[in-house]
């Protein structure tokens, strides 16, 4: 060990950290900063925080295709995966503090207190997207977990959102309760906590029923954080009493960072996932079927946004389960063409509640023709979801489907198809309200404010760029994939 | 093995015949007049006020919750005590700023909590 | 003797967590379900101090694991008794039956 002021090994990995670090430096800021500012100016707080992750956001990037490795003893991972879904965790949360500017649930005075949580989840999220060992993954888990408990109840006048504060904790704590037993039983078979520990341990030994069940046991608390079927209960209440930026914010970023410790763990864990494979198709399956087949009936926007969420997650885990190279960069384009489309969406629906104070869609009739061209981008923004071209969601279930086939699972592709189609009635309804239902409850004209008219429109430029000029961004998840630390056994 | 807890079971034995043979006594020889001044709860010689079973104020949580968190954290410095010497040898001083910048962050909190009024007691 | 021994710490720490899972299944009460859930975290916890004390654990991880444990635990029963008393205080009960403003 060097005598140096800073250790080596942890100057290395607070280094490739930065943006980390940055994100770290930037929340005790903002914490300060509401202690001193005065009640009036808070809201520029926000804007800092925007800002700040903004410059983190840039770093990411900056550094997306540098070398991986591993870091802190192996707790973390810093390759081009990660970092792909750290730029996309910064991006969604950029777009939520945008559109918190002018959320009129917020109050003035708590305005510090959400930014620093918006920030701190970040992090946490950040270092979800990283973790490669057992126990910095259920802590960054935790974290993420428990700051959203407060977010989504955040809103104390509103019963409703405290509501969904209470069965969303009670749930997750549930899950993440199993989480942590399914890992004492992976970390008592292998002796180590660490991935690479574990997998050294898997190829040596071989993988024991009790390996298994632990793993399963897992399974359950990444079902919770992405809403998979069995464990989605929770979605669609903290969805619909949340404050919609908060929504927005749970139904993108907080998944892609369950998607991607989900991928992460058992492509880093396992040589290889034929023991588990199938159950993996059937729950990709079922949660695509659930979602759609719910969300036919839901007239609030925010409930609908969590039940199609929820049967965009089937879609992922389908493009997971066909493992691979190519199942993995079909995920992330996939994951990419999520991120923009509902952040567009949620931002129309914000749009309109700060208008009509209303949620439902059935309020929506009018929209086209006191203003067309919103309607149209909203309506862009929902086949995008649907998955037509020539939009990004369109380009991403073709990747999924592709990659589902390619790897022998064309009943999952069937059922992914019908799906689909069972998915346009919805997305339609939305659109039919929009331009032909006879009561028209919108009379003026919608006007977004700058912070959300910046998120509509890169989010509808990013929308039709992926799906129109698809081959960087395939040349970018192609790159990313390949540069994934851990290993790809027998691939 | 059986031996080494033999000790313990005589002295359990023991134990249990002295509080009981004590308590047995006492009630043979004592005479018995119970009041009301008797049957109040005792605490430190003050004057109950009210039962136990009545609803505390909602004050008290907040101060519970900090307790909670700053009960907890020693958990974390009971280790980091245990090794420090060795810590020390082979980080220097940097082994004390971690723990430092730890408990740092946490005071951070608690004088968020107090800025934020929530030490207060109205 | 010890192997006998180490199953019957795993069985005592697997019907500590299924009480925990039934407590959550059956209880009506948030608080009485967040106890069941601290009884699980708890059985995770004797896991793995059991794999530590009798296989051979990688930089004695199954102590370290614990502590961090009982630490977000606290943390979560924290905040999670915060958002129980904030929902008591709009519909006077902690029972979750009475939650019924969102559903389906």
């Amino acid at each position: 060990m060097t005598k140096g002021f800073i250790p080596e090994a942890i100057m290395q990995g607070l280094l490739a950290l930065t943006p980390e670090v940055f994100v770290l430096c930037l929340a005790f800021f903002i914490i300060i900063a509401d202690l001193i500012l005065p009640v009036k100016s808070k809201r520029n707080i926000l804007d800092i925080a925007a800002v700040g992750l903004t410059g983190a956001l840039l770093l990411t990037i900056g550094a997306l295709f540098q070398q991986g490795m591993y870091i802190f003893n192996n707790a973390l991972v810093v390759d081009s995966f990660a970092r792909f879904f750290k730029i996309i965790i910064l991006v969604s949360a950029v777009f939520m503090l945008l559109m918190s500017r002018d959320y009129k649930a917020l109050e003035n005075n708590k305005i510090g207190e959400y930014t620093a949580l918006v920030v701190l989840v970040t992090l946490g999220m950040m270092l979800m997207a990283g973790a490669s060992d057992l126990l910095m993954l259920f802590l960054s888990i935790e974290f993420v977990s428990i700051v959203f408990f407060v977010l989504v109840g955040f809103v104390k006048k509103d019963s409703k959102s405290r509501e969904a504060a209470v069965k969303y904790f009670l749930i997750g704590a549930f899950s993440s309760a199993v989480f942590v037993y399914g890992a004492s039983f992976l970390v008592g078979v292998t002796g180590a906590s660490s991935f690479p520990s574990i997998q050294q341990y898997l190829i040596a030994h071989g993988i024991s029923n009790l390996f298994i069940v632990g793993l399963l046991l897992m399974l359950v608390g990444f079902g919770f954080k992405i809403a998979l079927v069995p464990f989605h209960m929770w979605a669609p209440d903290a969805y619909e009493g949340a404050p919609a930026p908060v929504t927005a914010f749970l139904s993108v970023a907080s998944k892609s960072a369950g998607v991607a410790v989900l991928i992460r763990t058992f492509l880093a864990i396992l040589p290889d996932n034929s023991n588990v494979n199938l159950i993996l198709a059937l729950l990709a399956a079922i949660t695509m079927t659930v979602g759609n087949l719910v969300a036919l009936t839901q007239n609030n926007a925010k409930r609908l946004l969590a039940y199609s969420g929820i049967a965009h997650v089937g879609f992922i885990m389908m493009g997971f389960v066909a493992y691979g190279l190519f199942g993995v960069q079909s995920v992330l384009i996939y994951t990419l063409a999520y991120l923009f489309t509902n952040m567009g969406a949620f931002a129309f629906v914000i749009a309109i509640y700060n208008k009509t104070g209303s949620d439902d869609i059935r309020d929506y009739g009018g929209l086209s023709l006191v203003s067309p061209a919103l309607a149209f981008v909203f309506f862009v923004f929902l086949i995008s979801l649907a998955g037509v071209p020539p939009t990004a969601g369109f380009l991403g279930k073709l990747l999924v489907l592709g990659a589902a086939i390619d790897s022998g699972y064309t009943w999952l592709a069937v059922i992914g198809v019908l799906n689909s189609v069972v998915s346009l009635y919805f997305y339609a309804r939305i659109a039919y309200f929009m331009y032909f239902a006879k009561e028209k409850k919108i009379t003026e004209a919608i006007k977004p404010s700058l912070s959300l008219n910046i998120i509509i429109y890169s989010s509808l430029f990013m929308v039709l760029y992926i799906c129109l000029l698809p081959e960087q961004f395939l040349n970018l998840a192609k790159k990313t994939v390949q540069l994934l630390t851990g290993s790809f056994h027998g691939y | 093995m059986i031996n080494e807890y033999l000790a313990v079971l005589i002295f359990f034995v023991v134990a249990l015949g002295f509080t009981i043979g004590g308590l047995v006594t006492a009630f043979l020889v004592r005479n018995s007049k119970p009041g009301y001044e008797k049957e109040t709860t005792y605490e430190c010689g003050e004057e109950p006020v009210g039962g136990a079973w009545i609803q505390f104020n909602m004050r008290y949580y907040f101060f519970a919750i900090l307790f909670v968190i700053f009960d907890v954290e020693v958990i974390f410095l009971f280790p980091w005590a245990v090794v420090y010497k060795e810590l020390l040898s082979n980080f220097g001083i940097f082994a004390f700023l971690e723990m430092a910048l730890f408990l740092g962050i946490l005071i951070l909190g608690l004088v968020y909590a107090w800025k934020k009024g929530h030490l207060k007691w109205e | 003797m010890s192997n006998l021994y180490f199953y019957t710490v795993i069985i005592v720490s697997l019907v500590l967590f299924l009480i925990g899972v039934y407590g959550v299944l059956t209880r009506r009460n948030a608080i009485g379900i967040l106890m069941a859930i601290e009884i699980m975290f708890n059985a995770a916890n004797i896991n793995l101090v059991a794999f530590n004390k009798f296989m051979h654990l990688e930089a004695s991880i199954g102590i370290i694991f614990p502590i961090f444990i009982i630490t977000l635990a606290a943390a979560e029963t924290a905040v999670g008794l915060a958002l129980i008393l904030a929902i008591y205080r709009n519909i006077k009960s902690v029972n979750v039956e009475k939650m019924e403003l969102l559903k389906w």
